[in-house]
């Protein structure tokens, strides 16, 4: 690999991962905000209220694996504390709607990235096609896979949140057997794809398309 | 930096970097991929016009229509040799930007790596120590006001408070002491036995003094390493100078103060050379400004190994001997811990001090929290509401409690001792439960005892005997050790007449 190569290699991973990390924190500042809206201030406490990529970012998993290029990545987790929230009950719901702001959040940066998307295509048609739509494009992509990959039904993801609590109480030991294994989860969702080809890659790709069709017409 | 403003700069330098980096262009992106055969087809169409080589990639410009990109295919010999044979230009793409990137990603990453190991450190900070905090001293600092203890809530122990009185006094109005010429002691050496009063002796001169305060123990100094020591000795007294004027106490200074050269080998080095430095801290060359004393009060029970070189004058020369509180001093103390207690008006503290002779101002306070606890519980078994009064039968079974002596005593010289230490250090009042010799049990009171003879009054006799008056008990353990008096005890009444309290006195005279 000569030198150039290596550049636009590395080029081209910078350019991901800068959305990747502003992605990220806004997924877990949403996260922190959901809390704080539910009278926890348990993130806000540990200075996870905030947009600061700083704040959120995991050595290893948001900077070290993604510039390496390896297609997985991941934040601090955002603590909350389901007791403090107000209103009391077992706080089951009160973490979902927690646990939901985070990938809805990305949803709304893809949404928000078509809008621009679209706005560029009515003014300017041909940057979508260049680089500034490509970036724009692949956050899009970014954000879709970052939902959907966290809405996974598997113990640490946020979509777990909704198994908790949709789960009837006859299943609830197992499921709570299976959460206090949240690291299996991981190895859960390392495995599934290879099983049953699940490739959320290629769905993301594929909603992102229709989105960017939507907007450049 | 105000955090928003922060969150704000970090995104926008993203930002920015994204959008520099978009503009500079995106290598390899931005073109469609065609198969190979649609570049030979156009070549051969002389449909190029050129191509780009950009790592692996081929991207090609026609003549019309859009560019479009060949994967993997540009450092292959034979395709380029074969478009040099259709006069096809190739150009090699390097950005005339091309030192750029490489330095703003060099930039970038260094940034990043400052970012992250500034975190780190701050939460390291505020986690933990790092190893180079090894050479702080960890002296706690009592912010003035912060120390409610006062003169008044230290019982007995009077020339002492008048001593210390001085200092305070001293810390409070230096320039009338500088005016008249006197120099202050630097250094107060409380010494005494163990729950003496020398702690809470140091922090109502805290309390009274208010300046700052610092405190630490002296076996916090020492450390596996040496040097470590000496430097959290300059550390401390560094610190204590900025917060000048200010009171160092250091207590059980003989972790560090015991005479040099006692040790054996190089194991000693450590704690000599912290010694050292303490006692260049302690006089020093550098003579401190009027108002920015710092003086030092240190405390120990084991006067008698310091080293001489700190008892000199100069560093400790005020030497205040904190013995076990006479009875007024007793009374006054159990006053002080019974302040907050409610007490049964019929319970005189001042007989229970009389029965309390050689008894510490610390074991007083466990007394009286001893006897509030007895309290609690007996109003509890009754079934009673409210607050428990402390009566004097919960103080009578707190004393018992804490004077019983309970073991098996090979001879009566172990027992002699054991009572003698009861005597000086917790209560004047001794229970003993005797295995004598003979499997004989006595359970009794130690009414009087010195190094020579004991008298017991029984309270359970040895099973097998007629309840023994308790002058016989004595006579009998006392011919074992052949010595003298035996015949006085034989009957008479000298422990009546030889008081615990004044026995008690006697021992620390002569000791």
């Amino acid at each position: 690999m000569d030198s150039d190569t290596l550049i636009a290699l590395m080029v081209a991973r910078l350019v991901f991962w800068i959305p990747f990390v502003l992605s990220l924190s806004v997924h877990e500042y949403a996260h922190a905000r959901a809390a704080a809206f539910l009278g926890d201030n348990t993130a806000e406490s540990q200075g996870r209220l905030t947009l600061d990529p700083a704040a959120h970012v995991d050595l290893v998993g948001t900077v070290l694996l993604p510039l390496f290029g390896v297609p997985i990545g991941w934040a601090k987790p955002v603590i909350v504390n389901p007791a403090n929230f107000r209103g009391g009950g077992d706080g089951r719901f009160g973490m979902l709607f927690t646990a939901m702001a985070g990938p809805l959040s990305n949803v709304g940066i893809a949404l928000a990235c078509t809008l621009v998307l679209a706005i560029i295509g009515a003014l300017a048609p041909e940057f979508t096609v260049g680089p500034a739509g490509q970036v724009l494009a692949s956050t899009i992509v970014l954000n879709i896979s970052l939902a959907l990959f966290n809405l996974l039904p598997v113990p640490p993801l946020d979509g777990s949140r909704i198994v908790d609590w949709l789960m009837p109480e006859a299943f609830r030991p197992a499921w709570n057997w299976l959460y206090a294994r949240a690291r299996l989860g991981i190895g859960i969702i390392l495995v599934i794809p290879l099983v049953v080809g699940l490739d959320l890659g290629a769905w993301s790709r594929e909603l992102a398309g229709w989105l960017v069709r939507l907007a450049t017409g | 930096m105000n955090p928003r403003l922060r969150t704000f700069l970090v995104w926008l330098c993203l930002l920015g970097l994204l959008a520099v980096l978009v503009c500079l262009g995106l290598p390899g992106t931005s073109y469609p991929s065609r198969p190979y055969s649609t570049l030979v087809a156009d070549v051969q169409a002389g449909e190029v016009d050129s191509v780009e080589s950009r790592g692996d990639d081929l991207i090609v410009h026609p003549l019309n229509g859009p560019t479009y990109e060949v994967d993997g295919i540009a450092n292959d010999r034979a395709v380029g040799n074969w478009l040099d044979s259709n006069d096809i230009p190739i150009h090699a793409r390097t950005s005339g930007m091309s030192w750029l990137i490489p330095a703003l990603i060099g930039v970038f990453l260094l940034a990043a790596a400052i970012y992250v190991l500034r975190n780190r450190q701050q939460a390291q900070n505020a986690a933990g120590k790092t190893i180079f905090d090894m050479r702080k001293s960890n002296a706690r600092q009592l912010k003035p006001g912060n120390e409610k203890t006062r003169f008044v809530d230290v019982g007995g122990h009077e020339e002492a408070k008048e001593a210390l009185g001085d200092v305070v006094d001293f810390l409070k109005n230096p320039t009338r002491w500088a005016n008249a010429g006197i120099r202050l002691p630097r250094g107060v050496l409380l010494e005494g036995p163990p729950g003496g009063g020398k702690t809470l002796l140091a922090r109502a001169v805290a309390g009274e003094a208010g300046v700052p305060f610092f405190v630490i123990s002296a076996s916090e100094f020492v450390e596996m390493f040496v040097g470590v020591g000496a430097a959290r000795i300059r550390d401390l007294f560094e610190t204590a100078k900025k917060a000048a004027p200010a009171v160092v106490f250091i207590d059980e200074i003989d972790a560090v103060g015991r005479r040099r050269g006692s040790g054996l080998g190089t194991a000693h080095d450590e704690r000599e050379q912290t010694l050292n430095q303490l006692l260049v801290c302690l006089d020093g060359f550098d003579a401190s400004p009027v108002g920015k004393a710092v003086v030092v009060i240190a405390a120990t029970n084991r006067s008698d190994v310091l080293d001489r070189a700190l008892l000199r004058p100069g560093r400790f020369d005020l030497r205040l001997s904190l013995g076990f509180p006479d009875v007024v001093a007793r009374t006054e103390i159990l006053r002080i811990h019974c302040r907050n207690k409610p007490l049964d008006p019929a319970l005189a503290l001042a007989d229970f001090a009389e029965r309390t002779p050689g008894v510490s101002g610390a074991t007083l306070e466990h007394l009286c929290n001893e006897a509030g606890m007895r309290a609690i519980r007996r109003s509890r078994k009754e079934g009673g509401a409210g607050a428990a009064v402390i009566r004097a039968e919960d103080f009578a079974g707190a004393l018992e409690a804490a004077a019983r002596i309970e073991r098996r005593f090979d001879s009566l010289d172990a027992l002699l001792v054991e009572s003698t230490s009861q005597f000086t250090q917790p209560t004047g009042e001794v229970h003993a439960r005797l295995f004598l010799a003979d499997d004989t049990v006595v359970e009794g009171r130690i009414v009087w005892a010195d190094a020579t003879y004991i008298k017991i009054l029984p309270t359970t006799a040895a099973a097998g005997e007629a309840d023994p008056p308790a002058t016989a008990i004595v006579a009998r353990l006392v011919p074992k050790r052949q010595v003298r008096g035996v015949e006085s005890l034989a009957g008479t009444s000298i422990a009546d007449e030889i008081r615990p309290d004044a026995w008690a006195k006697n021992r620390t005279e002569t000791a």
